[in-house]
């Protein structure tokens, strides 16, 4: 069998890795160092089909497999297409975990087993890489098949002890080996040829001039010379501990090797200490020099320690040096994941980014040709294709829009009236059966959350209605303060079980009858009924947005589609149209209703957005009440202002500067909300000014607008009651 | 020696191996802000007698702990203003210190992809430019031209619509920008303490006069607290209570690869950010754990979501390797802007509150505290950022400041 | 990746927000399947309007999820790829949480099968990530 390894076939054993398969003909599988085989360091690393800084000791060669040695001294290139194939993500739970199955991880399965425990056992070289030790215990285990996210009751780290890298001039020569990295050459039946087994004793190695880079002699500390075509290193060894000292706060269990005492060292005076990135003993030296005096300065400023193998290399060397300095022993520094490799694509697996929901009408807006967008969490229609016209048919005729993704909340209970007595700032208490109120939420610091309706449907039963973007938020919160008071209030959350569609123009009312509600049982503004649309049972709230008289049927989700068409093809001879979002924004800014989250930011108190009318201080208690009457008193520079000016509309965001007083040509606040009303054939605007005096002439996109009254349209409401 | 190590300038630490018993000024925290507001005083202000003391070594908070970005695009003109004046001193640091910090200016492109994001996007452009932070509002097309490997479709669900790109954006290397401040700052007569925890406050009837710390007590003129992630805990010593939580924040490195990546990049919509590091690698961060906590440990939820993430901007990460994940603790105030200046306890006074932004406000925070110091008055670029806002009611609510939701 | 070929259809019942205590004594009709979400909150599928001794209750249709029956091995295909949790240990149980992502709620049966829960708003999501055919249309 062959792999590819730069460009040129070579041939491998069956079981062989890519790093066997290198050095069985001869090479390298990098460019130089001491191997371990035992995926302790980072000398082996190469790119192998299109993935760099793959550990050649732990791959296993296959026929035609591409092996790229990193170039020298740069970065290596990507190769081969950027999509990484479909990744097998496993969620597996495990009693004991054992970690290693070496001696130590063996003792420890046995010992599990004999005290009942199921024990599983991850081993590297038996295509089971531990990447990480997370809480839970939690593990994540990459496998020649995928990645394995594991949950076990208990964790055993028996990961034994790596071999120690000599550091000394020459060590990045070819033809190093550790001794446990010449047991696998030789069991593989690869002969290295003439070899000098040394341990710590060695002072360096060099070439010969006809192998430039290859190991020729090496020279120990009593200065005596060995010519060699290979040297393999018995120097010790130390904890392989990363998986441990990573999860200092999670109970995991460390044994054998992997816990035990090592002596450090001796400290190096010579080469290179880290070959991940190429640190020289010389390098930390000079940082020492320069005042660079604490391990963990050593490190940051010599790159010693940062590199593929997170310091497994040189951490023991590194402490020997930086403790012969201080005359203490010091701490290694913090293990991390990842401690063996795994790639983004590899950690993504499985991971799903968000989820945006649809609303029952979501097929009815595509067979319309709506331009979908994703809006609070869904896909919502913007428009379907001419806003200006969905304006007209609101503003003239009829049109209907899908507000089903409006939180939506039924509260029933002997204390429900206390509790939204406590939750809004409005009255509660006297909002009669079958009539509605429009209410704001503040937070404690008296700052507006949210807005919707509250509609009564009998003396201990409400429905609330909150903004799309809201709702999910609006469910916690009303939860936790009735939970927090202990008050007797059911709740349900029927955001995602109702539909709701907003029918809306002069001919709302119009198209109704026409679907069987009869005028009498007609709602009044603000009124709310259960009446039979098109034959289906609809909860109609009468309420505007828009600014024009409006019905929101809300219903269940499986007649959404048929409620919808019906309104379609019963509105047709009134021209009905659907409306999308941005319509319904420009609407209802003619109509100067605030969008929160829009044109409210998060500290506006009602006072800033002119909303006080829906606060009432002479309540005993509500969320945001102490807030409010401690700042009542307090100056107040911001406040959200309504603005005219000739089109075309500014975008929103353009800046707001007075162009008179003491602040004259400074950035006040910005616009909030933006748009050419089709009717006055002028910009309407929402913006902030938040200096004081508030100017009534202000420069936007370098022309001039002018405070309006808001609403902009219909301002005594007359519209909404028709 | 290599460039890395052979550009780095002396630390020349004070002869003194133990603090002095008074300093005109002790600054608890020995990490970017510390420093810098020891450098300033000592530099501009001629206020020497300074004690920065730190309970680890240098920059082993978050000032070693970040990812290194350096921008200005807020979302409100006091915030605009104040980063922008630090994103200046950043360009001009290396020529004033005289140490290579690894500045690059390289742009920060914030990714939109959806109706509303566009919106935010083009009213951070049109906010910077009006308050001094030039940018402008990139189309997809232009965006490829700034950043080839992007996947313009975003995976086919999350399709790039524009981006605000504020051209100034930058990266720095952030121990060195710690290390910048402690050479000029022990060049000048400042003594610096590292493994000096403080763990109290001397008061003198109202008033904070002195700290303790594992090495006795000292006496200061005024006491800063220029901590990360144990503020609450400082401030408690002195009756001041913070409107702030403390949040895990985590961020990773890949290993490095040989191509160009030229901009910053952030995305709104999902919410993370990636540049590429001046040695090559990727470098990742995004929100703050929700739970608050004061745990420094990392968890693969978060490695897994920012993966996807950048996958689905960026095909060509897929192949990246993780080399190295790590945390910080931050500081997130309520309106998410940074607390400056004097609290109602005399002598004692804060630089907090820079939740995951505290990096590229080093040299202004710095440098405006160092003048509030030296003149016993607030200099007018930091007075809406006074903890007293909270009182006023005049918060600096920016939640585009942490770059994430 | 072993798709579950499992396809999701519309469920009609009712939702029944009441004490605990008159949750715990309602005489379910036989072709009802309740499913107690929360101690104050159960889902039936199926049968007639359940009767509530709760004067507060809230009794209301519930047109919200979609459902699939899996087999054990299509439940054990889900759990290891798609459900990062652990099941309960003693079964029948009803398990929710995240599935694929996506908030759901499984019925577990005795006899190792069970019936999948999602929300009608996020099941085409569900359905794409784990290889499941969304439920056609809205019912007539």
């Amino acid at each position: 069998m062959r792999l590819v390894y730069d460009g040129q076939p070579i041939e491998f054993e069956g079981g062989d890795t890519v790093a066997l398969a290198a050095i069985r003909n001869g090479q390298h599988p990098a460019r130089g160092g001491t191997l371990c085989l035992a995926g302790d360091c980072g000398n082996c690393v190469a790119t192998i089909d299109g993935t760099s800084w793959v550990r050649t000791c732990q791959t296993l060669a296959l026929p035609g497999v591409i092996v790229a040695r990193h170039p020298d001294g740069v970065n290596p290139t990507m190769l081969g297409p950027d999509t990484a194939a479909d990744i097998d993500v496993r969620h597996l739970s495990v009693d004991v975990a054992v970690v290693g199955a070496g001696a130590s991880g063996v003792a420890a399965a046995a010992e599990q087993r004999t005290a009942g425990h199921d024990v599983t056992v991850y081993d590297a070289g038996q295509g089971s890489e531990v990447v990480g030790t997370f809480a839970g215990p939690s593990l994540i285990v990459r496998t020649a098949t995928g990645i394995d996210h594991v949950h076990a009751h208990s964790v055993v780290l028996a990961t034994g002890a790596a071999e120690l890298h000599p550091v000394c001039p020459g060590n990045m020569l070819r033809g190093i080996y550790t001794q446990g990295a010449a047991d696998a050459i030789a069991a593989a039946g690869i002969d290295l040829g003439t070899t000098v087994t040394v341990s710590t004793d060695v002072a360096r190695f060099e070439a010969a001039e006809d192998r430039p880079g290859a190991v020729a002699v090496v020279v120990l500390r009593d200065g005596t010379r060995h010519e060699c075509d290979a040297v393999i290193v018995a120097a010790g060894s130390a904890p392989r501990d990363l998986l441990a000292r990573m999860v200092p706060n999670v109970r995991v269990t460390i044994v054998g090797p992997a816990a035990a005492a090592h002596d450090l060292p001796p400290a190096p005076t010579g080469g290179v200490i880290c070959p991940c990135s190429k640190t020289t003993v010389e390098d930390l030296q000079g940082v020492w020099d320069k005042g660079f005096n604490e391990l963990e300065l050593v490190k940051r400023a010599s790159l010693c320690g940062t590199g593929t193998c997170q310091g497994s290399v040189c951490g023991p060397h590194l402490q020997a040096w930086v403790g012969e300095r201080k005359g203490e022993r010091p701490l290694p520094f913090t293990g991390r994941p990842a401690a063996r490799q795994i790639t983004l694509g590899e950690a993504a697996a499985g991971y799903h980014i968000d989820t945006f929901r649809r609303t029952p009408l979501h097929d009815e807006h595509i067979a319309l040709g709506a331009r979908l967008d994703k809006f609070g969490g869904w896909s919502r229609p913007w428009n379907y294709g001419d806003p200006v016209a969905e304006y007209w048919a609101v503003r003239e005729g009829v049109s209907i829009g899908d507000v089903s993704t409006l939180g939506k909340m039924m509260v029933s209970g002997p204390d429900v009236v206390e509790a939204l007595e406590r939750i809004y700032p409005n009255h509660v208490h006297d909002i009669k059966v079958g009539r509605s109120r429009y209410v704001i939420n503040l937070s404690e610091r008296g700052h507006v959350l949210d807005d919707g309706m509250i509609c009564r449907e009998d003396e201990t039963r409400f429905l609330l209605t909150f903004t799309s973007g809201g709702a999910s938020v609006a469910e916690m919160w009303v939860r936790d303060w009735i939970e927090t008071w202990g008050l007797k209030v059911h709740v349900l959350d029927r955001t995602v079980s109702h539909g709701a569609i907003n029918v809306t123009g002069p001919l709302a009312g119009q198209l109704l009858q026409r679907l069987g509600v009869d005028a009498a049982s007609m709602p009044k503004f603000l009124q709310h009924r259960h009446l039979d649309v098109a034959g289906i049972p609809c909860h109609v709230m009468r309420l505007s947005f828009t600014g024009e008289s409006s019905f929101e049927l809300h219903h269940q989700i499986h007649h959404s589609r048929e409620l919808w068409q019906a309104l379609l093809h019963e509105g047709r001879s009134l021209g009905i149209k659907p409306h999308g979002l941005q319509t319904l924004f420009g609407l209802r800014l003619e109509k100067g209703h605030v969008i929160v989250g829009q044109d409210t930011e998060l500290d506006s108190t009602p006072r800033r957005i002119n909303m006080d009318w829906a606060v009432k201080l002479d309540k005993p208690r509500f969320v945001g009440r102490d807030a409010l009457i401690r700042t009542a008193p307090l100056p107040d520079e911001r406040r959200l202002f309504g603005f005219t000016m000739d089109g075309p509309a500014p975008l929103e965001g353009s800046v707001i500067r007075p162009t008179t007083g003491p602040a004259a040509g400074e950035v006040v606040g910005h616009v909030t909300s933006s748009w050419d009303s089709p009717l006055f054939g002028h910009a309407v605007l929402l913006g902030w000014q938040k200096r004081l005096p508030h100017s009534d002439v202000v420069e936007i996109d370098g022309r001039e607008a002018r405070v309006s009254a808001v609403p902009f349209y219909d301002r005594e409401g007359a519209r909404a009651r028709m | 020696m290599n460039e890395f190590v052979e550009t780095l300038l002396d630390l020349p630490w004070q002869t003194e191996t133990e603090p002095n018993h008074t300093y005109d000024v002790v600054i608890i925290g020995g990490g970017g802000h510390g420093l810098a507001t020891a450098y300033y005083l000592a530099t501009r202000h001629g206020i020497t007698n300074v004690c920065v003391l730190d309970a680890s070594y240098i920059g082993s908070g978050n000032s070693g702990r970040n990812t290194t970005i350096i921008r200005s695009n807020y979302g409100i003109p006091e915030a605009i203003a104040f980063y922008q004046e630090s994103l200046s001193m950043y360009e001009g640091l290396e020529s004033e210190t005289g140490c290579w910090v690894m500045h690059n200016t390289k742009g920060q492109l914030w990714m939109a992809h959806s109706t509303g994001t566009a919106r935010t996007e083009q009213t951070r452009v049109l906010m910077n430019n009006a308050c001094g932070a030039p940018s402008d509002y990139v189309s997809p097309a232009e965006i490829r031209k700034i950043v080839p490997q992007i996947d313009l479709t975003g995976g086919g669900r999350y399709p790039v619509q524009g981006a605000s790109y504020l051209h100034g954006g930058a990266t720095a290397r952030h121990d060195r920008v710690v290390w910048a401040y402690a050479q000029g700052a022990l060049r000048a007569g400042v003594h610096i303490f590292q493994n000096t925890a403080v763990n109290g406050l001397v008061k003198d009837g109202g008033r904070v006069t002195g700290v303790t710390t594992s090495k006795g007590s000292i006496s200061a003129g005024v006491v800063l607290s220029a901590v990360g992630g144990h503020v609450s805990t400082v401030s408690k010593w002195a009756d001041v209570r913070l409107p702030i939580r403390t949040h895990t924040l985590q961020a990773f490195v890949t290993n490095a690869y040989a191509h160009e990546f030229a901009p910053i990049v952030s995305s709104n919509d999902l919410v993370f950010y990636v540049s590429q590091t001046a040695r090559g690698q990727m470098l990742l961060g995004a929100e703050y754990d929700r739970q608050a906590s004061y745990d420094r440990g990392t968890s693969f939820a978060y490695l897994q979501s920012v993966s996807a993430k950048a996958v689905a901007l960026f095909p060509f990460m897929a192949k990246l390797r993780i080399l190295r994940s790590w945390a910080g603790i931050c500081d997130i105030s309520t309106d998410f802007s940074p607390i400056m200046g004097y609290t109602n306890t005399p002598g004692f006074l804060l630089s907090t509150g820079w939740g995951t932004w505290g990096f590229k406000a080093i040299p202004a925070a710095g440098s405006q505290l160092a003048k509030l110091i030296a003149d016993d008055a607030t200099p007018d670029l930091i007075k809406p950022f006074a903890l007293s806002r909270f009182e006023r009611e005049m918060a600096m609510a920016d939640p585009s400041s942490a770059g994430t939701k | 990746m072993l798709a579950c070929e499992v396809t999701f259809e519309r469920l009609a019942g009712w939702r029944v927000i009441a004490e605990p205590s008159a949750l715990d004594t309602v005489a379910w009709a036989p072709d009802a399947t309740p499913v107690r979400i929360s101690p104050d909150d159960a889902f039936v599928i199926g049968g007639p309007a359940p009767g509530l001794s709760d004067p507060h209750a809230i009794v209301t249709p519930e047109h919200g999820f979609v459902g699939a029956a899996l087999t054990a091995t299509e439940l054990d295909h889900l759990a290891t790829h798609h459900i990062e949790w652990s099941l309960p240990a003693t079964w029948p149980a009803l398990a929710q949480g995240q599935i694929a992502g996506v908030p759901a709620k499984l019925v577990l049966h005795a006899d190792g099968s069970a019936q999948l829960l999602v929300a009608t708003a996020a099941h085409h999501e569900m359905a794409d990530r784990i290889g499941a055919t969304p439920a056609t249309g809205g019912t007539r």
